[in-house]
């Protein structure tokens, strides 16, 4: 690597190599032949690789432009056909933006965010599903675009002809009554009020299920139960993987009410002899409160998605975790009754929940 | 029969115990202190000065009066004529403290090292190594490459706390293992050594324990033609730590080069490198289908380089040496014991740490990279290190810098050379290999030159006189196309003037005067790299800096073994950015003592 030193003396006994100006040519041609080289090997490596490294500097510094103007692709939508909304635009770099669908009657919201280039039906498609509760009715819609700092790009208002069907067994969403089969129990307290109610407020649909009332001598204030045997079927019908299944509800929490819990049982056949008997079959249960409790959901203000998946289901006693009575195997294609227990401390006074569209889906939680 | 053999062992034990005891007392086996096993070095110095800063805003400033005298004692023992053990005690007091409450001892360096058979050479313990620029190599900052009269003493004392040297070698801590030999029929010489040493001490399952290990495998044909083969892995060893993911990040090369004959006239010689890397987060459990896959980075490297004489020749010799190299590194190219940067552009310095106008953390400046070693990095680290662009934009890394296509020019005039006058030219023209966040790539062209005078030679003078100038430039363009969608019109210029002077006044006195200029200005657009060493962001830095000092001083020196020196000087920093409006002078005046033994 190092320069090497030449020996002197060795040098005279070579005319040949110590004679200056032709050696002197010889080097110069030498000298330029690997210049020569190393341009080459320079230039040659000068070809520009494909693409850029890290982000696009117009993306982080350029300034925002509309390269093709926003659009929606129809004003009036039937989601109960498979039709969906979506957004077509164009913009010089990548962008920051935000979709706010709102109901203009019933106040849902559906809230879609994405970073592109540009809007598509693969990126900015709206197929009826809600992000903040109630869901959407067949009603019309406010669509607005905000890019970049929240400021608006575009607004246009679109009218939905028929709703998102929901997927899944349906197991109540009140709209047509108290169904033939099911079954309820009301304690004789104070207020109470397990009925049916149609208003605005439904968190799907025009109609919920009302649970409130005072006991104050009980925690359970009254329960509505969903025997298999009202949908015409011995045991309900489902998937036999509990880890496919998922059970979901709407819950709304009312603005006074701090001291509800609702419990949700679910009773399997182990045996399928077409009945329960708590001795030797299992249940299984799911809590949610407005209040923390141990293993239950914590509800907010409004109208709540409760969605489990079956394998997470736990059997409680009192509360408490416990072992199920029966063979102690999670089973969602012999459930034989799904049950709801309106509790709440009986000296903790008044309490209300309001439920709405019960639901078993298959592969994944309900997308309202 | 238990019994007999319980009895028989006891007998053997008791028969060693009084072996052992008669074998302490025998005067012929006692240990007696052998001068010629046992031998010392030490290492010794002292460090007074007196500081000042003063703000713009600040119009009485601060001051310090810091100093410490410390001594390094090494012991060497070699308790075998092929064993040797060496162990280094620091004890450092600093100035000003009562009755040893400023004392530290600590154990600077241990090593073991021996020869097994005459074959095999070993050492365990602290070890220096290195491979190749690009491979292990421990790369001298661009910033700290101008020699500097006034401050160069500190930043030896630095340097030499923290094991950096100009061998470029890396301190660390394991296991070094080397044996060769020569094939007689081929004339071919064969040396190999293997290492392994630990990255960091364990903490005992935080963090998995990660090692760095390789080896070298040299081969030299004759006396023309040799090569080598360098493997570097930095790796975490598994389960030894509850981490998702341990890193896998190998590092091949071979090098080949060709040292004609100068015995036929021939004195060039052409060398060459080239190699692959890989960087990658491997899943500590495969099977782990939840924990998702981390990006794996590889590329390559190649290098080239001619050197020899030019033009005519003195005496058989040339006083002019040249060389060319050119050189290609990926965007990916990553190599951590080559890129572990010695400043860590992270840390703030010790001293005078904030400017208390504007209450904001003070940057380093070149006055504390003289002089404060908390500014360095010790420990290689995986992926790059932040640099900061205004102390070097085109190779922070060093030749071991990633995305970069280069050509570099060196002429020398031969320093050993009696002649008035001395000379270097380096030119170095480098471009990107893939364009950062546009197509357009960044041009980058370094000059060095420096040249040095011997007035004495022109006024016949009896002592020494030199004059030296130096001159670095360094500058990042980026051509803009009109039809791109930013103009990011890039253009930073880091430029550094230096000119000293030195006088020999005696055999041991001498005096000398410097001032250096230093100046970073413009703007880059700065990559922001993620855990995983890829770029995710552009951070652009708008640079308005100036540095620049001015001081003398006089020097003694008595052999090789004891130096000292007084000197004084003034040292300004501004900085004009948006960011950073603040202008200091730091008037400095210090004596040291350096004495080795």
């Amino acid at each position: 690597m190092e320069y090497q030193s030449i020996d002197v003396n060795h040098e005279i006994m070579k005319p040949c190599c110590s004679s200056s100006s032709p050696r002197s040519g010889q080097s110069y041609r030498r000298i330029l032949l690997v210049l020569a080289l190393f341009v080459g090997l320079a230039l040659g490596s000068c070809t520009k690789e494909a693409g850029i490294e890290g982000p696009a500097l117009v993306d982080l510094f350029g300034d925002f432009q509309v390269l093709e103007p926003v659009k929606t692709n129809r004003d009036s939508v039937r989601f109960g056909q498979g039709e969906t909304v979506y957004l077509q635009g164009r913009f010089n770099k990548l962008t920051d933006w935000r979709l706010e669908v709102q109901g203009l009657s019933s106040g849902a919201r559906k809230i879609i965010q994405g970073k592109s280039r540009s809007l598509d039906a693969l990126n900015c498609v709206w197929n009826g599903s809600t992000t903040l509760f109630p869901m959407f009715r067949a009603e019309e819609t406010e669509i607005r675009l905000f890019v970049e700092n929240d400021s608006l790009l575009f607004r246009r208002r679109i009218k939905i002809l028929s709703v998102r069907p929901t997927e899944g067994f349906v197991v109540a969403d009140f709209e047509n009554g108290i169904r033939p089969g099911w079954t309820s129990f009301v304690q004789s307290g104070a207020n109470m009020s397990f009925v049916i109610r149609t208003n605005p407020l439904a968190g799907q649909g025009n109609s919920y299920y009302d649970m409130g009332g005072r006991v104050n001598w009980d925690w359970l204030i009254g329960m509505l139960e969903f025997p298999a045997a009202a949908y015409q079927v011995p045991r309900y019908p489902l998937l036999s993987n509990p880890e496919q299944v998922y059970f979901n509800a709407l819950v709304y929490l009312p603005d006074s009410v701090n001291n509800a819990l609702l419990l949700m049982q679910f009773r399997e056949d182990d045996n399928l002899d077409g009945q329960y008997n708590g001795n030797n079959e299992d249940m299984y249960s799911l809590q949610c409160a407005s209040y923390s409790v141990n293993g239950a959901q914590t509800l907010q203000r409004g109208w709540n998605l409760i969605s489990a998946r079956y394998s997470d289901l736990v059997c409680l006693v009192n509360g408490q975790p416990s072992t199920p009575a029966g063979n102690n195997r999670l089973e969602p294609n012999r459930l034989h009754r799904v049950s709801l227990l309106m509790l709440a401390n009986p000296s903790s006074g008044y309490s209300q929940l309001f439920v709405d569209n019960i639901v078993f889906t298959s592969n994944g939680p309900l997308q309202p | 029969m238990l019994k007999q053999i319980m009895d028989r062992k006891s007998f053997c034990v008791a028969l060693a115990i009084l072996w052992s005891v008669l074998g302490s007392l025998d005067p012929a086996g006692a240990q007696v202190l052998d001068p010629k096993k046992i031998r010392f070095s030490s290492y010794a110095r002292g460090l007074m000065s007196a500081d000042g800063l003063r703000e713009t805003s600040d119009s009485l400033g601060k001051a310090v009066m810091p100093g410490y005298a410390l001594t390094d004692m090494g012991l060497h023992i070699l308790p075998h004529s092929q064993v040797e053990i060496h162990a280094q005690l620091r004890v450092r007091s600093e100035y000003g403290g009562f009755w040893g409450s400023g004392l530290t001892l600590d154990l600077r360096q241990l090593w073991i090292r021996g020869l097994v058979n005459q074959k095999v050479r070993y050492q365990v313990g602290d070890l220096d190594y290195r491979l190749s620029p690009f491979t292990y190599y421990n790369h001298e900052e661009w910033i700290l490459a101008m020699p500097s009269l006034l401050n160069s003493p500190t930043l030896g004392m630095v340097e030499y706390d923290l094991f950096q040297n100009n061998n470029h070698t890396r301190r660390q801590q394991g296991v070094v293992v080397e044996m060769g030999g020569v094939v007689d029929p081929l004339d071919l010489t064969l040396n190999a050594s293997l290492f392994t040493t630990r990255v960091a001490a364990s903490d005992f399952g935080a963090t998995p324990d990660r090692l760095l290990s390789g080896g070298r495998l040299r081969w030299k044909v004759g006396s023309h033609l040799h090569g080598k083969v360098n493997f570097v892995q930095l790796y975490d060893v598994a389960r030894t730590a509850a981490q998702p993911y341990l890193i896998h990040h190998p590092v091949l090369s071979t090098e080949w080069g060709l040292n004609p004959s100068p015995a036929q006239g021939r004195r060039w010689s052409v060398d060459a490198e080239a190699g692959l890397t890989r960087m990658g987060w491997n899943k500590a459990d495969p099977a782990n289908l939840n924990v998702v896959d981390r990006p794996v980075l590889t590329d390559g490297f190649g290098w080239l380089r001619w050197e020899g004489p030019l033009g005519s020749r003195n005496n058989g010799r040339s006083s002019w040496k040249g060389a060319v190299q050119a050189w290609y590194s990926g965007s990916d190219y990553r190599s951590a014991a080559a890129q572990t940067k010695r400043i860590n552009a992270t840390r703030s310095p010790m001293a005078f740490k904030r400017f208390e106008s504007i209450n904001v953390l003070r940057p380093m400046g070149l006055n504390d990279l003289y002089r404060d070693a908390s500014l360095y990095q010790t420990q290689v680290m995986a992926g790059l290190m932040e640099y900061d662009p205004g102390y070097g934009n085109a190779l922070p890394y060093g030749l071991a810098t990633p995305n970069r296509q280069a050509l570099a020019i060196n002429l020398r005039r031969d320093e050993d050379s009696s002649d008035f006058w001395a000379s270097s030219w380096d030119l170095q023209v480098l471009t990107d290999v893939k364009g950062q966040g546009v197509t357009n790539r960044r041009l980058f062209v370094l000059a060095d030159w420096r040249n040095e005078w011997r007035m004495h030679r022109l006024f016949q003078g009896s002592r020494p006189w030199m004059i030296t100038a130096g001159l670095r430039w360094e500058q990042t363009q980026r051509p803009d196309a009109g039809d791109d969608a930013i103009q990011s019109e890039v253009n930073l210029i880091n430029r550094q003037v230096s000119l000293q002077s030195r006088w020999e006044l005696s055999s041991s006195w001498s005096a000398f005067a410097e001032w250096q200029f230093y100046q970073s200005l413009g703007h880059d657009y700065y990559a922001v790299r993620n855990a995983y060493s890829e770029v995710v962001d552009y951070a652009r830095t708008d640079l308005d800096r100036s540095e620049q000092w001015v001081g003398a001083g006089l020097r003694y020196t008595m052999s090789d073994r004891f130096e000292a020196q007084f000197s004084t000087q003034q040292f300004i920093w501004r900085s004009g950015s948006p960011t950073l409006q603040a202008r200091y002078p730091w008037n400095t005046s210090q004596l040291m003592l350096i004495m080795k033994l």
